[in-house]
């Protein structure tokens, strides 16, 4: 009897364990919709009981569905992909079209400090970047800084070369923090055209750092920003208008170059150019926003023999800060997803002279 | 230490080093057939994202799978690299498309060093190799007109010879692809490029009256770009100190550049492609 009674109340602990785990609450932060371009969007999912919550970040919940099921609602199918690490709902269109949402599960592992604001306000938080989000780079040391504000956020890019800056440019921008299920996030908007924002979850803020976490084509991105006195103080402004992955210059119809050409570029631009030593090529990135405003910039140098190259740090300087300058962008079309470009221009050098611009 | 110990660390060694071979591909206890099966599969689905997000990460996780199942696949390295050259991060592009090219021409082919020539010339505005990769080209295809990327590799010759300002050259090469043309019964004026670039070499050879019969036969054909036609036409009437046809040659060109009646490729600009301020520029010169 007593040993029914034991392999009864086993099952029944076994049960509610299960059913407890069922109930339980798994939140998910939003990644981006449409992977490809990683447009942002500040939702995210509560997945319980079978069901998930679309909710966005003033607690309010946008919409019900049925987990792992196919749904229909007024828009179409909802089809939900469930990852161990991440969520994905496409809606599909009737006209076959799908919008992908991706969701990832917020991260527990968390180490935050009681006073946020005292740690956060009035002082800068600086991270080295491998590359801008809009921009390739393979050899600009680019810092990338947060000061806090009461109402804003100053974000500054400075862009490094051998210890050199090169250039720096600010932006001023709404943000706000708040709490979710016991998680700490940073919506921040960098849209200059909309009111997207995207979120960053905080899992670690001491009065040392801050470490972030925001996710990219279902890479997770962790930056961690390290407590900075950095006196660079950057005078040009420039925000992109869409924080998304940007239009590719070949991806306008017709492409999308300087209405005066090349020539036009290698006289104006290599006029006044330092030398430098060598033969190769020099490759400057850049995002051209939809104000034609230029920022977010990469450099690549390499030899003849497309092998990774050094050159004159005065002459990349000269590049990027006229290239900074260039105002005659041809108009593009812009699509809902994307309201930037990113370009790139090309200088040959032959014995130290920039002697052609490609492609 | 004991032979025990020292079988230990040897069976622990031979266990990571396999373990960390499995990991660096994880497709190599598959059959040649399953991986080239998978490779189509990736292949496949990289195939299926928009030009506009082949430089984005996903389409480069596909393509990279399909190289990890079929490592030496020269079409698929080749097409990798298109992924970095669109977003002009050429150290990574070239090392593809060299390594490529090393296998194809190993195997007697030829298809990677085409799109070499190609891309050294439009791309790289590297004359010296563009010649060089089309003379490989030829030797080992043992082709004389081989296209190299949708162009006549001659006629890609025969620009980096003109860019190099080797203008007789440029000219020999061009009129040996007209040749070849005729021997094919296509008619060499069908060529735009080669035409315009022709009346460009005797241009800057100072050959005016050439220059000018082949910008103007060009001016009657029904496919030409006639933009710049009209352009470098005036140029050469102005040279001729007629500035009334220099005029009118620069005003149809402005007209035709607006109708979008101008060179105009993806991805690259053309040499001596014209611009709105080149035009305007020459007509205030007309006008001081």
């Amino acid at each position: 009897m007593v040993k029914t009674l034991v392999l009864f109340l086993s099952l029944f602990s076994t049960t509610f364990c299960w059913a407890q785990n069922k109930t339980e609450n798994e939140l998910y932060v939003a990644g981006y919709t449409i992977e490809n371009v990683n447009y942002p969007i500040h939702f995210f999912v509560e997945s319980k009981n079978d069901s998930i919550y679309l909710i966005n970040s003033k607690n309010e919940v946008h919409v019900v569905l049925r987990d792992n099921k196919v749904s229909k609602d007024s828009i179409g199918n909802i089809v939900i992909k469930k990852n161990k690490e991440y969520i994905v709902v496409d809606f599909i269109y009737d006209d076959g079209s799908v919008l992908d949402m991706t969701f990832f599960k917020a991260i527990k592992d968390v180490s935050i400090t009681k006073n946020v604001s005292e740690v956060l306000l009035n002082h800068t938080f600086e991270t080295q970047l491998e590359k801008t989000f809009s921009s390739p780079n393979s050899d600009l040391q680019i810092k990338k800084s947060y000061t806090f504000s009461k109402d804003s956020l100053l974000i500054v890019h400075n862009y490094f070369l051998q210890n050199k800056l090169m250039y720096a440019e600010k932006e001023l921008v709404p943000y706000e923090l708040f709490q979710k299920n016991n998680s700490l996030f940073l919506e921040i908007k960098q849209s200059k055209e909309n009111d997207t924002k995207r979120l960053y979850q905080i899992i670690k803020l001491n009065k040392n750092a801050i470490t972030l976490v925001h996710y990219d084509q279902r890479e997770k991105i962790t930056e961690t920003f390290k407590k900075s006195t950095s006196k660079h103080i950057a005078k040009k402004e420039f925000s992109v208008c869409l924080d998304s992955h940007p239009k590719e210059y070949y991806a306008t119809n017709p492409d999308y170059k300087y209405t005066k050409g090349n020539n036009y570029l290698l006289k104006k631009i290599a006029k006044s150019a330092p030398s430098t030593k060598g033969n190769g090529y020099i490759t400057i990135h850049f995002t051209i926003n939809c104000a034609k405003e230029i920022g977010r910039f990469g450099v690549e140098q390499i030899d003849t023999l497309y092998k990774p190259a050094l050159y004159n740090p005065d002459l990349i300087k000269h590049l990027i800060n006229e290239i900074a300058l260039l105002k005659d962008w041809p108009d593009f079309v812009r699509n809902s997803n994307q309201h930037d470009i990113h370009a790139f221009l090309m200088f040959k050098i032959k014995d130290g002279k920039i002697v052609d611009l490609c492609p | 230490m004991s032979i025990k110990n020292l079988s230990l660390i040897f069976f622990a060694i031979v266990f990571i080093s396999c373990k960390s071979t499995k990991s660096e591909n994880p497709f190599v206890h598959l059959s040649i057939e399953e991986r080239a099966k998978l490779a189509d599969y990736y292949h496949e689905e990289s195939m299926k994202f928009n030009p506009w997000f082949q430089t984005g990460k996903l389409h480069r996780i596909y393509k990279d799978s399909a190289l990890m199942a079929v490592p030496d696949h020269v079409e698929y390295m080749e097409r990798a690299s298109y992924s970095y050259k669109k977003a002009g991060e050429h150290i990574k592009a070239m090392e593809m498309l060299n390594k490529a090219v090393a296998i194809d021409t190993t195997n007697g082919k030829t298809t990677a060093l085409e799109y070499k020539a190609w891309s050294m010339l439009y791309f790289y505005r590297d004359y010296e190799s563009t010649i060089k990769d089309v003379d490989k080209v030829i030797e080992i295809s043992k082709i004389p007109h081989k296209a190299c990327h949708g162009e006549s590799c001659l006629l890609l010759k025969a620009q980096a010879y003109y860019q190099l300002g080797e203008y007789k050259k440029a000219i020999q090469t061009f009129d040996y692809l007209f040749t070849i043309l005729k021997e094919q019964g296509v008619n060499p004026k069908d060529d735009f490029l080669a035409n315009f670039y022709l009346a460009r070499s005797y241009f800057k050879l100072n050959d005016l009256d050439k220059s000018l019969f082949y910008l103007e036969e060009q001016l009657n054909m029904p496919y030409s770009v006639k933009a710049e036609l009209n352009f470098y036409a005036g140029h050469i009437y102005v040279l001729k100190n007629d500035n009334e046809k220099a005029k009118q040659h620069f005003l149809k060109a402005k007209e035709l550049y607006l109708q979008n009646d101008k060179m105009n490729e993806p991805y690259i600009e053309r040499f001596d492609e014209i611009f709105m301020n080149d035009i305007d520029n020459e007509l205030d010169k007309l006008k001081n």
